[in-house]
């Protein structure tokens, strides 16, 4: 005979981690979303979007309160209100990309031997789209596949702006004559 | 690390963290507040990545009573064996929300529980609140997952390409049967004031034996 449970959701204790990372980041996770949309019904649904999408990859976040997961939200919750901006405007983001910088593979490799504060200083003028696929793929550790999951693109999309963001950032660091 | 980790880590997360705007707390809406009520019940499941492929595909519900039957019920017949859910059907899935009687229970007063012999299963997962009431037990690799739910709490969205919706018989009262895309048998059926829904990988002449066994616990 089963006896009777009643969990008790209020205690810290029993709440699921999820629910701690939701409970956590919601308030910023719609800050982001209505700085973006400017309507609070838009901004609820990219919040809870969001959290759809985190919840597909959430075993493989690591601890919840952690500046870097925090930067991974922002990162979701961005790029979901941008998704929705351009939808309701029925616009869709262009960028042309010359069709040679596919012929170029960047290995990550090549950025260990460069002056450290010179490096900090070229990621941070890499355009936001490759700043973000950059924190998703090497900081927050995603692969491709998840990171493109995240992000609503597909694999190649994904693995292209990868490419991009490393060439970009290779082309900006020559500029400098430090490879 | 390697050093680009590093320095994408050190050049990135303190902007990103800095970036959110300072603003007053929102007090988010109800319907807001239930849809992340349901997210957190099904992400605490621990088979959460079975079941969230029917989740994605979560639209907005509407309420609608269509369906066609190959069965000898007459028309009239089947819309009263159906009327105590609405159930649209899209090209590859199916939405079915209770409908709200008024006699039904607004939150969970009593604990039911399946009087089946469950000999040999495990409680892998228990969870209660004021609306719902889900146990998941497992044997091996069976699984049946049992769900209480107050008026107003039910309604799913469920792949149902290449399967069929059907109708069957609880204790006397017309049930919703239907199997997912996982093979996974599910019954929905109402019974003293509230939808129980039962989903197992169990053969379902077992898992009916199983719905007809819940009462409400001693």
């Amino acid at each position: 005979m089963l006896g009777m449970y009643l969990a008790v959701l209020d205690s810290d204790e029993d709440k699921s981690r999820f629910e701690k990372l939701y409970n956590l980041y919601r308030q910023a996770m719609y800050a982001v979303a209505y700085g973006i949309l400017h309507n609070q019904f838009d901004a609820e649904d990219a919040v809870h979007e969001s959290f759809l999408k985190i919840a597909d990859h959430f075993e493989k976040i690591e601890e919840i309160k952690c500046p870097k997961t925090k930067a991974f939200v922002v990162i979701i919750v961005k790029n979901t209100s941008i998704d929705i901006y351009n939808k309701n405007k029925k616009t869709v983001e262009n960028t042309i990309f010359i069709d040679d910088m596919y012929n170029r593979i960047i290995d990550e490799k090549v950025f260990e031997d460069i002056d450290y504060q010179l490096l900090l200083n070229k990621i941070d003028e890499l355009p936001e789209t490759f700043k973000d696929i950059l924190y998703l793929r090497y900081v927050n550790g995603f692969s491709i596949e998840d990171t493109a999951s995240l992000l609503g693109i597909s694999v190649d999309a994904a693995y292209k702006r990868i490419q991009r963001a490393k060439i970009i950032l290779n082309d900006k660091l020559k500029e400098e004559s430090v490879i | 690390m390697t050093l680009f980790e590093t320095a994408l880590d050190e050049a990135l997360t303190a902007k990103y963290n800095e970036s959110i705007p300072q603003t007053e707390e929102h007090e988010f809406s109800q319907s807001f507040e239930k849809k992340m009520n349901k997210l957190i019940k099904r992400r605490n499941k621990p088979y959460y990545h079975i079941i969230n492929t029917a989740g994605k595909r979560i639209a907005c519900i509407i309420v609608i009573i269509v369906l066609s039957l190959t069965t000898t019920l007459s028309v009239k017949a089947f819309r009263e064996a159906f009327c105590d859910f609405f159930i649209e059907i899209f090209e590859k899935f199916s939405a079915i929300n209770s409908i709200d009687k008024q006699e039904e229970y607004t939150e969970i007063k009593d604990i039911y529980e399946i009087t089946y012999d469950l000999s040999g299963y495990e409680i892998e997962f228990c969870q209660s609140d004021f609306t719902s009431h889900s146990v998941l037990y497992r044997k091996d690799d069976i699984v049946i997952d049992f769900n209480q739910y107050a008026k107003g709490q039910y309604d799913m969205n469920i792949n149902t390409e290449d399967t069929a919706i059907d109708t069957i018989e609880i204790n006397g009262t017309e049930a919703v049967f239907y199997k997912d895309n996982h093979g996974y048998a599910n019954i929905i059926w109402r019974q003293d004031g509230y939808v129980f829904y039962i989903s197992s990988n169990i053969v379902q002449d077992e898992l009916i034996e199983m719905a007809e066994s819940v009462q409400k616990a001693e």
